[in-house]
């Protein structure tokens, strides 16, 4: 971690150095939001070093704390290093790249260029910059992924909850219409879903993907849910009589909470996956918003003259996922020792 | 035996049920309905629309347009493709053998290669060869299936030419091929896109069956294996290997929807004409019969699946067998 932080801040004021320039522009621009982002951009290296310096000089977290526990973990770090990074590149996007997403360069002179200094990752068929289609991208991407994840948990919660604790009629209608949802391959739930609703808004996506995506976790609070209702301490604080609401928030959250996390860090992945897959079919994200699975639809017809504009973006996809399957699985060792 | 097969294939119905219930409440909070005036269509006079509706039933109650997509479903009539002028049962039909042929395709390579590796991995646990495998199927699952497809494409048709970038069979020549030069060429188109998305499952396959061989290495019965001075080969292969392979037979029910749902995209990829293709293109023509068809048809080869799933475990494991019994 010690390490980790120390890196961060060389390769951050590195960044910081090369990309000057651009961050002076944005100063000056006016607008408010480019500045944040400029002064955010000049911060960082400076946080990350004087985060090394406290580490160093306090070995702050007790070895024995759960976030210690966390931190040494190894596989946990690298996860959380990948997601960081990936966000700030995503947050920076503006200040990291040197064109706008949009921008056609030339549509004569610049299409197609292969990675240069001036374009790290080359330009697309419309002469786009795609380092800079694939840092928005990431905006897109990513928030659609994590507004989807927490739609999709706090459903799954609720229904688990309300199954779980009503039990009778209800729990075996809840749990039959759930064997139902996870019965049909979510590709297909989600083609029919976008097939009647034909204009797909970024809202739309979010609202989409997670009302398809809670019928794992459900399942998963209501057995615990189960399991805990007959243990003692749930017991005796029913009989001294406290009410449902609080039983559920003060007795039974706080205890489920670990693996909901868990199945949250693990979802992250799974829903990137999704929506690239969806963009990629055109029916997701679409163009000219960048994400990255439409700009590997972008590159589909160039892949033997322009193979650079597919390559990039799938390579972010797959740093993020692993970035989020690695802290899934850290959280699991570090939260529940049982099942290490 | 009988009577839990009796009772799993009544909740298998029960599901199929459901799946059909939920894409009727889709198709009736969708906005509009197919008749429903929209920009081009402005000329077209109210009248008609109205004969329209009556002849599709749909100026009926609610209840009795589900009653007659109930049973109009039980007689595998998914509804009318508008843009193709046909059933859309004909429509899908064509495409089912397809992507059965992928799915399995797939399947036998992800359970072939996913066990071998979840094999070599528990054998020698933390040892070089497994931390090594296990950052190799990390980053296979981390993959998207679509992305590997075309990186494929682009190694083994763009570069090698080694195969062929997508379809079905070859455009041109396929029918002038004999039987055996027919199924050679079948064979070649299959290759890439089972690969692809075979090799993202398996992934998965092998991280699940390296942690059961991992519980099972530890099981007195293996201690007593090698105490008796077995070869270490015929420890892992005879002993251990058949029993962490258990668990995998439930993975196959698991994996299946996940299959279906990376068989859209892998056809997306390769053109290959399955179910995933025909919806996806039926999507953009706006043929919504033939979408829900195919996302219910869907639904079935995954709950047919689990039932076999379920048959297998049984006939693996006989404990099951005198437990569902009772």
């Amino acid at each position: 971690m010690k390490r980790a932080l120390l890196w961060a801040a060389v390769v951050t004021a590195a960044i910081a150095a090369l990309r000057f320039d651009r961050v002076i522009e944005l100063l000056r621009s006016g607008s408010a939001v480019d500045t944040l982002l400029a002064l955010t951009m000049l911060s960082l290296p400076v946080a990350a070093f004087v985060g090394w310096k406290r580490f160093s000089h306090d070995p702050s977290a007790p070895p024995e704390s759960p976030l210690g526990n966390l931190l040494r973990n190894g596989r946990f770090t690298v996860g959380l290093a990948i997601v960081a990074s990936l966000i700030a590149a995503a947050v920076l996007a503006p200040v990291l790249s040197s064109f706008a997403p949009h921008v056609q360069i030339d549509l004569a002179g610049a299409a197609r260029l292969a990675p240069s200094f001036e374009h790290p990752f080359g330009t697309d068929n419309f002469s786009r910059d795609v380092l800079s289609r694939v840092l928005h991208g990431a905006r897109y991407s990513l928030s659609v992924a994590v507004l989807s994840i927490g739609l999709a948990i706090t459903l799954g919660t609720m229904v688990g909850l309300v199954a779980g604790m009503s039990g009778g009629w209800l729990d075996s209608a809840l749990m039959r219409c759930v064997d139902a949802g996870l019965a049909i391959p979510r590709l297909f739930f989600l083609l029919v879903i976008i097939a009647l609703w034909d204009t797909v808004s970024l809202g739309t996506l979010v609202l989409v993907i997670g009302l398809t995506g809670w019928f794992g976790t459900s399942r998963l609070v209501r057995a615990e849910v189960l399991s805990l209702r007959e243990r003692e301490y749930i017991v005796a604080a029913r009989a001294i009589g406290v009410g449902r609401w609080r039983l559920v928030r003060r007795y039974l959250l706080p205890n489920i909470a670990s693996p909901i996390i868990v199945t949250a860090a693990l979802g992250m992945g799974n829903i990137v996956l999704i929506e690239a897959g969806l963009s990629y079919l055109g029916i997701g994200v679409r163009v000219p918003t960048p994400s990255w699975g439409n700009i590997i639809r972008d590159g589909h017809d160039l892949l033997a003259t322009a193979p650079w504009i597919s390559i990039a973006p799938g390579v972010a996809i797959v740093l993020t996922v692993l970035g989020f399957s690695l802290v899934g699985d850290g959280l699991q060792s570090a939260l529940n020792p049982r099942q290490r | 035996m009988l009577a839990s097969v009796a009772r799993r294939t009544a909740q298998a119905a029960a599901i199929v049920f459901l799946v059909a219930t939920i894409t009727f409440v889709l198709l009736q909070l969708a906005p509009g309905d197919p008749f429903s005036p929209s920009a081009e269509s402005t000329r077209v006079p109210p009248s008609v629309i109205e004969q329209h509706r009556r002849n599709f039933g749909l100026d009926q109650p609610i209840h009795t347009q589900y009653w007659r997509y109930l049973t109009n479903l039980v007689r595998g009539d998914f509804g009318y493709s508008f843009s193709l002028n046909r059933p859309a049962f004909d429509v899908i039909r064509e495409a089912v053998p397809n992507t059965v042929i992928l799915a399995l395709a797939a399947l036998v390579i992800d359970f072939s290669i996913g066990i071998a590796v979840g094999t070599i991995q528990g054998a020698r646990p933390y040892s070089r060869v497994d931390d090594t495998l296990t950052v190799a199927t990390l980053i296979m699952y981390s993959m998207p299936v679509f992305w590997l497809g075309l990186m494929l494409i682009m190694v083994f048709a763009g570069q090698l030419h080694w195969l062929p970038a997508g379809g079905t069979v070859s455009a041109g020549t396929y029918s002038a091929l004999s039987v055996f030069g027919r199924v050679a060429d079948r064979l070649s188109h299959l290759v890439l896109p089972a690969l692809t998305l075979g090799l993202v499952s398996a992934a998965g396959t092998a991280r699940y069956h390296r942690g059961a061989m991992l519980e099972t290495i530890t099981q007195d019965f293996i201690r007593t294996a090698r105490a008796k001075g077995l070869e270490e080969r015929v420890v892992l292969v005879r002993h251990a290997l058949r029993h962490a392979i258990l668990p995998a037979v439930t993975l196959f029910g698991l994996s299946l929807p996940v299959l279906l749902s990376g068989a859209v995209l892998v056809e997306a990829v390769f053109g290959w004409n399955g179910m995933g293709r025909v919806a996806v293109e039926s999507i953009l023509r706006r043929d919504y019969h033939v979408v829900t068809g195919a996302a219910i048809l869907a639904a079935l080869m995954v709950v047919v699946g689990n039932l076999i799933a379920d048959a297998l475990y049984q006939v693996a494991d006989p404990r099951t067998r005198v437990e569902s019994d009772s």
